[in-house]
């Protein structure tokens, strides 16, 4: 066996592993995008795991307009940071403000740590709570009505 | 919604096809690929070979027994010892594949995984060094004088092979122009009857008979010898019609009686007889330098009457002369059977070692009392016995006779025996095949005079 | 299920790639004796592959995983045919880039020319113009007369064929092709027809691959698109029936399904290709002989559809296994992209388009490993050819522009709910 052939079959294992991380890294990167793309489609989750925020009076003043409705599919981070499911670019809601999510047929909200805080029916939430339909969710101020 | 449900349908259709594709590439790989790859018309199994100048084979007293001659980009593959070694080291050729050592131990041979500096240059392969003795293996040769059959010498303490024999043979330097004869040849000079060649083993069987006998503690009984073995439909009588009347055991084992043996054998019962058998490797695969067939019991369900036939080594049992020699040598070793080995060495080119044999333990056949007991039995065969022809002056012998009925044709003369008695350094068995005549008369002087010459080295 | 927002990182697979790329091109050349021209081909691999990714990514030109998944299998190919003869590695290179220029050129026509639903007859036409340059002008190679050279460039017009084939098909199945033709004969029966005529310009042709992947996708689109399955099962039935007869009477087809049977038993004449197929997959075990220690010279034509069985003898059957897998990704992002069109043409042809990417695949590598009996067609992206290379990679930018279009339009959705 020459120098080379001993290399190159050294070799035809470095590839084989190369190529299969290279596959396991796409696979990966496609199972987070089909993820975060199932949030937008109806289709991929069931009826109850579905909700909306619609904008409601406030105490604060957006500065730019608001949907008319947010629609939540299984779980929603709310915040300015454009990462987020539910983006709200305020001075006064956090990067990543918090989250809402469901979970064995309720519905659950919790703060993030954001600056401003965030409360149910006028409450600051301190850990997890449980949503009703119709409650008041406000982040940083901006109320929201939890439909569900 | 309805089409995206149906491309979905096919989406599924697809990636089913697709995994039978990544599954049937691996089932090739796993199942088919050996057989594919060894086709003769693979082009790429003589690539290595034309890379490299094929490794030397060796004896143990350093004869050399097979080179690789180069001319231009053609090799040949010489044996210097012509036939001699026909059935051990088989042959390497371009259209017929290679055999025997020759293809087991191809990898070393070609010295795959060796890393050579030279870019471009012949690597040489590795060399092996056998345990056969040129010498021995030669007046082996000469002993058997043309006649079919099969000699193998081993050492009982490492289980090295010491010479092996086997007749009809063939040249493998000229296997080429030879093998359309060869292969119409009636006799099979292709078999290599040493390793490949089932034989009934007849009476030299006793020895395990009577090591079943000593485990069942019944080493001390006598039995009034009529000289038929009557049962059922079975009716066995001892060697020449002899009747030998009131008799031990000893003496039933020196002078080979079929009554004894049969009526132990029926008496301890099938279970029994097949149990003994097993720990002497009957019916176990060996794992040897070259191919080896499985010495077996070939019954699907075995009566107390077939143990009867089994135990005077007749009836469905059929062994290797190889695998007669290794039952003699277990009882030389104390019981314990050694395994057997052809390659004592693999060296480079340079003569640097790259792989060593160590011998190993193959089975603890029985212990040392039961096998002192056989031994002494087997003694007494060589002192005055059937194997009185296997005498050598000032050395005790130890051995025993056999001549094996067939169903078509004359009887196979038997003989194994080792020496000397109390450190044995050879244990020789020899098959004489259809040669119509007792084992202490043709193949017992055989085994003598190899031994004698072994031992005067 | 607590939001845990992971930034999607493109990079890393890329710079696999890239460290694939460097150490396969390395290798070989030490192994071509230190020709300069294998680092160039290298660098130009990587080269085109950097700027492709990077103009398609900043361009938000849709999915962004293909075109990964695409260079992976344009990089084997190109290390196996630098390996096999260096010269095919170099003038690969020339097609790709020529394919990489046609891939931009078919991304941006496609999106901005918004009317290609309305012409099924062009594509018909300028199909049959094809086919009957192909006849009448055509060179037969390994039995099928399928080349057409015009001076000392030669290309395949079904390969193209194919693309108009299916954007035919797919003006019917969109449902924008409602008006009978000659006022009598409903689309319906009309691309039922054009498939009947473009099969049988193949089988004048001897291009058997060819036929089973036009017939193929046809199969499947009138599956998925025409509510009526009396039309598919009667296809069915009239495919049945003419491969019955064609392996009675045609001895073309006759030999390959004996071959596929029994290739061992003529192995120096007839059963030669497969079996030194065979012989060099087999040879390959599990990971490969390594690049450049392998003989896939014994191949016929290695290069082009053979060149599975080259990459299962250097790279091993788990080589061949992720090629299978690359492949499969690839199908699976473009019917995903089919699945989240809104405009029904977009979703026709990127149904069809992917049908034949996937159908080729399955039937060259399924025919190389003699799992099914052989059709000799190319594996897209790996193989050399400049045709296969640039409807390729055409192909996959209508496709592409398929995927942006779906994305913008999403996008825009999203942000006024």
């Amino acid at each position: 066996m020459t120098i080379y052939s001993f290399i190159s079959t050294i070799l035809s294992y470095v590839f084989t592993v190369i190529i299969y991380v290279f596959i396991l890294f796409v696979i990966r990167l496609i199972y987070l995008d089909v993820k975060k793309m199932s949030r937008f489609e109806t289709s991929g989750i069931e009826d109850e795991a579905c909700a909306s925020l619609r904008p409601a009076k406030s105490k604060v003043e957006p500065t730019k307009p608001l949907a008319r409705r947010y629609n939540i599919y299984g779980e929603a981070v709310i915040g300015r940071s454009p990462e987020c499911d539910i983006v709200i670019n305020e001075r006064f809601v956090s990067q990543k403000h918090a989250i809402i999510w469901y979970e064995q047929g309720e519905w659950y909200l919790e703060d993030l740590g954001s600056r401003n805080g965030t409360a149910v029916n006028g409450k600051r939430i301190q850990s997890e709570v449980i949503l009703d339909t119709e409650d008041v969710v406000s982040i940083g101020g901006l109320n929201f009505v939890f439909e569900i | 919604m309805n089409i995206n449900k149906r491309i979905i349908r096919v989406l599924v259709a697809i990636a089913l096809l697709f995994l039978a594709l990544a599954s049937y590439l691996l089932w090739f790989n796993m199942f088919r690929a050996d057989e594919v790859y060894t086709n003769s018309y693979n082009q790429r199994q003589w690539e290595s070979e034309r890379r490299v100048k094929r490794g030397n084979i060796y004896s143990s007293d350093g004869v050399l027994l097979a080179e690789t001659k180069v001319d231009g980009d053609f090799r040949i593959r010489n044996y210097p010892r012509g036939r001699l070694y026909s059935h051990v080291i088989g042959y390497s050729s371009q259209v017929y594949g290679k055999t025997q050592l020759e293809m087991s131990h191809d990898s070393d041979l070609i010295g795959k995984g060796n890393i050579s500096i030279s870019l471009n240059d012949l690597a040489p392969g590795n060399d092996l060094h056998l345990t056969i003795l040129d010498d021995l293996q030669e007046y082996a040769y000469d002993q058997l004088d043309g006649r079919n059959g099969a000699i193998v010498a081993i050492e009982p303490t490492t289980g090295q092979i010491l010479a092996m024999v086997s007749l009809p043979d063939f040249d493998p330097n000229t296997i080429e122009q030879d093998w359309v004869d060869i292969m119409e040849n009636k006799n099979s000079p292709f078999l290599a009857r040493a390793t490949q060649g089932l034989y009934p083993p007849g009476s030299t069987y006793k020895i395990v008979t009577s090591a079943a006998v000593y485990e069942n503690g019944r080493t001390t009984e006598t039995f009034d010898d009529p000289g038929v073995f009557k049962q059922g439909d079975v009716e066995v009588s001892n060697y020449g019609g002899e009747v030998f009347g009131n008799i031990d055991i000893k003496t039933a084992f020196e002078e080979s009686s079929n009554y004894v043996f049969c009526t132990l054998g029926y008496e301890m019962g099938a279970e029994s007889v097949k149990s003994e058998a097993e720990k002497f490797g009957v019916n176990k695969s060996l794992d040897f330098d070259i191919p080896v067939s499985k010495s077996e019991i070939q019954y699907d369900h075995m009566t107390d009457l077939d143990g009867a036939l089994v135990s005077i080594g007749q009836g469905g049992l059929v062994m290797t002369p190889l695998h007669v020699a290794m039952m003699g040598a277990a009882i030389a070793n104390g019981g314990r059977m050694m395994k057997p080995y052809l390659v004592e060495m693999v060296t480079t080119d340079s003569g640097t070692i790259i792989g060593q044999t160590r011998p190993s333990v193959l089975y603890d056949s029985v212990g040392q009392a039961c096998a002192a007991y056989v031994e002494d039995m087997m003694i007494g065969v060589v002192e005055d016995g059937t194997g009185t022809t296997a005498q050598i002056d000032g050395i005790t012998v130890a051995g025993k006779t056999g001549t094996a009925e067939t169903e078509s044709g004359e009887d196979h003369a038997w003989f194994v025996g080792y020496a000397p008695a109390d450190n044995p350094t050879i244990c020789v068995a020899v098959v004489l095949e259809n040669n119509g005549t007792p084992g202490g008369r043709t193949a017992a002087p055989i085994a003598r005079n190899i031994m004698r010459r072994f031992l005067s080295r | 299920m607590k939001g845990r927002l992971t930034s999607v990182n493109y990079r890393k697979p890329a710079y696999l790639l890239v460290l694939l790329d460097i150490l396969g091109f390395t290798l070989l050349f030490t192994a071509k004796e230190y020709n300069l021209n294998v680092l160039y081909t290298g660098a130009a691999v990587l080269v085109l592959f950097l700027i492709m990714y990077t103009v398609l990514v900043a361009g938000r030109m849709g999915d962004k995983f293909i075109m990964l998944m695409v260079f992976m299998l344009i990089s084997i190919g190109v290390l196996l045919l630098c390996r096999i003869d260096l010269s095919y590695g170099f003038r690969q290179i020339i097609w790709i880039l020529a394919g990489g220029a046609v891939f931009f050129i078919a991304y941006v026509v496609y999106y901005n020319v918004k009317i290609w639903n309305s012409f099924w007859y062009l594509y018909f036409i300028a199909g049959t113009v094809l086919f009957v340059i192909t006849l009448v002008f055509g060179d037969t190679v390994n039995g099928s007369r399928n080349w057409v050279s015009v001076k000392s460039l030669s290309f395949q017009p079904s390969e193209i064929i194919k693309i108009l084939f299916i954007m035919c098909l797919a003006c019917y199945c969109s449902g924008s092709w409602s008006k009978p033709v000659f006022g009598k004969v409903s689309p319906k029966w009309a691309s039922l027809i054009i498939t009947y005529i473009f099969v049988g310009f193949l089988v004048l042709q001897r291009d058997w691959g060819t036929i089973l992947v036009m017939f193929s996708i046809y199969l499947l689109m009138i599956y998925v698109y025409e509510p009526d399955k009396k039309l598919l099962l009667m296809n069915i039935g009239v495919l049945a029936v003419i491969g019955f007869l064609g392996y009675k009477f045609l001895y073309h087809i006759q030999v390959r399904i004996a071959n596929w049977l029994d290739p061992w038993s003529d192995i120096s004449n007839r059963g030669y290709q497969i079996a030194q197929s065979l012989f060099a997959i087999a040879s390959g075990g599990y990971f490969g002989r390594g690049l450049g220690n392998g003989s896939p010279y014994y191949i016929p034509e290695v290069h082009s559809d053979f060149i599975f069985a080259a990459v299962c003898e250097e790279m091993g059957v788990f080589g061949g296994v992720a090629v299978i897998m690359l492949f499969f990704l690839i199908a699976y992002r473009c019917f995903k992209i089919s699945i989240m069109a809104s405009d029904p043409f977009d979703k026709a042809v990127s149904f069809g388009v992917t049908v034949m990417f996937a159908l080729q695949t399955f039937i060259i590598i399924g025919g190389v490993t003699k799992m099914i009996p052989l059709t000799g067609i190319t594996l897209p992206f790996v193989s050399y050819g400049g045709t296969s290379i640039v409807v390729s990679f055409a192909s996959l930018g209508i496709i592409q522009a398929i995927s942006a279009k779906t994305e913008r339009k999403e996008a825009a959705d999203n942000e006024y709910q």
